[in-house]
């Protein structure tokens, strides 16, 4: 886990406008966000580029390797299902459970710690005392726990691994609200006669968004591994579909006779990461009004 | 004339790491309707507070007590929601940075708007005329386009009209302003204060003028009260108060204020010594280490508040031009 971003401040809209330029200069970030939107434009479209269903098994062609000569352009796993067709279904999944997880942790804890941190005094501190809590458990045991009562299914691994990424982001932005609260024109809106529901939401959530943007950045490689975690152990996505994580426990299985297996989702997913980080990295770095 | 504001026996305390700091002790005040009332004093002198007291926005920590009636009403101890209804309709404020005191993120039509629908319940299409009327009103030029622009493309005193606009949206019957110059120069300030004149001229809203600065009390108050360690020493009408003070921590404020046509004085005034230690008691009059007519009595017996003539009241116990 990367480090919390530091108090960016309030960010004028003007700075918006400079960030997106100095992001487009930065060169890493303009690949990996190049390789990001390829990667999503693939898992949506790529499979039906290919003749490929991700769960026609061909006996024909178990277990073969990449190779442009037959219809399987990046081999067959050990039981003839297409790689290619397979890994971008993976992509697909993975992708969707990093943004729906990351959008409930955004959700909850946007609200948890702006209400924590603009009330503050005891009602903050019970607030962060239930953070504190939570963050102690076991996060696997949770989610084993979660699956043998519920079973398993996709929504609920959604769910579940949102209801654990807010922790931190409700910590980010509780520490932001408390800054903020001190500040003139929460005290300004206070004077003005707005209520607390009023001022959290219209005027102390809105500045927080630009350390959120960036620690939401980092917070969706974080999910996609926390699945792959997850389904590597078996807990995750179900047969026959498929995510990053289900494919590279089943080519680790056959790692030594066929590497490919390995490698395709392997790479896939490391892309996905490095880029989601650099990215997130980059955008730090073009929001910090102290450096410009 | 009946009074809008009547503060009667406040005291306000804070309590930190177990030391209670006494930052109003019994202090009197009365407004009328329409009125203009300069309250002047040094940092830690307990101003702000009393305007943050009228509000009710002291801090979690502050104990406060006595009355304050607003209207006629008691709102010291008022519940939360009556309070909220108050503020920014009747009861507004404007604070002494203009810089941050517009949140950042919204155009200035849409916050100016923004009081008026919340309010006033206004339609926003009719709130957004009104928020342009505003800002014509008080001297923003080409206003359709500030109207548009956000708080940071516009300079410090541009935005300490846009606040003021923005505090006499609703028609307030009473606006307190908390040092509402000292963040500008002094070009505008001067213009600043002139608004504020227009301003109450127009929507006969009763001003409470806190400042540290007598020159700037001087040109819009037509009372003044002069607040120490806490509490009132002085109160007069403006112009008495500049023409003979009786408390000498007046005559000696007065002394320090600079001026121009003494440009060639060697050096200016300084007032010698600090404001007492609030947390600690302080007996006899607060004043009495750093006065030059002090004497045994004073540091012995805290001199009352007293009328010294039928406008003016002092707490001293060897007024001067008495």
């Amino acid at each position: 886990m990367s480090a919390p971003p530091e108090d960016l401040g309030p960010l004028a809209p003007g700075l918006w406008r400079g960030a997106g330029r100095r992001l487009l200069t930065d060169r890493a970030a303009t690949a990996a966000l190049a390789a990001i939107f390829a990667l999503i434009a693939a898992a949506i479209i790529g499979p039906h580029v290919n003749p490929n269903r991700f769960d026609a098994i061909d006996w024909g062609n178990i277990a073969v390797g990449p190779s442009l000569r037959h219809a399987h352009w990046l081999g067959t796993d050990r039981l003839g299902r297409d790689l290619f067709v397979r890994t971008l279904l993976g992509t697909r999944i993975s992708l969707a459970i990093g943004l729906v997880a990351t959008s409930v942790s955004l959700a909850v804890g946007i609200v948890y710690g702006a209400v924590a941190g603009f009330a503050g005094g005891r009602v903050d501190h019970l607030m962060m005392r239930v953070i504190e809590i939570l963050s102690g458990l076991p996060l696997i045991f949770f989610v084993i726990l979660l699956t043998v009562v519920f079973g398993r299914n996709l929504l609920l691994l959604f769910v579940s691994i949102g209801a654990i990424g807010w922790l931190t982001m409700a910590r980010i932005v509780r520490g932001q609200a408390m800054v903020l609260r001190g500040r003139e024109f929460i005290e300004a809106a206070v004077a003005g006669g707005a209520g607390p529901a009023r001022i959290i939401f219209r005027h102390i959530v809105p500045n927080v968004i630009g350390p959120v943007i960036v620690y939401a950045t980092l917070t969706v490689p974080q999910m996609i591994l926390f699945e792959s975690f997850l389904s590597f152990l078996g807990l995750g996505v179900q047969e026959p579909q498929a995510s990053l994580g289900t494919l590279i426990a089943e080519g680790a299985a056959e790692m030594e006779s066929a590497p490919w297996m390995l490698l395709v989702p392997g790479v896939v997913l490391a892309i996905l990461l490095i880029s989601f980080n650099v990215l997130g990295d980059a955008l730090r770095d073009a929001l910090d009004v102290k450096e410009h | 004339m009946s009074a809008i504001l009547a503060i009667d026996g406040l005291s306000v305390e804070f309590r930190r790491a177990g030391a209670a700091i006494g930052a109003l002790r019994q202090v009197g005040l009365k407004v009328a309707a329409g009125e203009c009332v300069g309250i002047v004093g040094e940092s830690g002198s307990g101003k702000t507070q009393l305007g943050m007291a009228v509000m009710g926005l002291l801090p979690a920590n502050a104990a406060a007590s006595g009355s304050i009636r607003f209207a006629g009403r008691e709102i010291l101890a008022a519940p939360r929601a009556l309070l909220q209804s108050l503020r920014g309709a009747k009861l507004a404020m404007i604070f002494q940075d203009p810089q941050s005191s517009l949140t950042p993120h919204l155009r200035i039509g849409v916050q100016l708007a923004e009081v008026l629908v919340f309010h006033r319940k206004m339609p926003r299409r009719r709130a957004q005329d009104a928020a342009l009327a505003m800002l014509r009103r008080v001297g923003i030029d080409d206003a359709a386009r500030r109207m548009r622009q956000y708080p940071h493309e516009l300079s410090g005193g541009m935005r300490q009209r846009v606040l003021i606009g923005m505090s006499l949206l609703c028609g307030p019957d009473l606006l307190i302003a908390d040092e509402p110059t000292t963040a500008l120069d002094v070009a505008v300030q001067a213009q600043v204060i002139g608004l504020l004149q227009d301003m109450r001229r127009e929507f006969h809203t009763a001003i409470v003028l806190i400042s540290h600065d007598l020159a700037v009390v001087a040109g819009l108050a037509e009372r003044i009260y002069v607040m120490y360690a806490g509490r009132i020493v002085e109160t007069a009408r403006a112009a008495d108060l500049y023409r003979g003070p009786r408390h000498p921590y007046t005559a000696a404020l007065l002394r320090c204020a600079p001026r121009i046509d003494a440009a060639l004085a060697p050096r200016l005034d300084t007032l010698p010594g600090q404001p007492p230690n609030l947390a600690l008691p302080i007996e006899g009059c607060a004043f009495a280490p750093r006065c030059w007519r002090a004497t045994e009595r004073c540091t012995r017996e805290r001199p009352l508040l007293l009328p010294a003539d039928a406008t003016a009241q002092a707490a001293c116990h060897h007024p001067l031009c008495a």
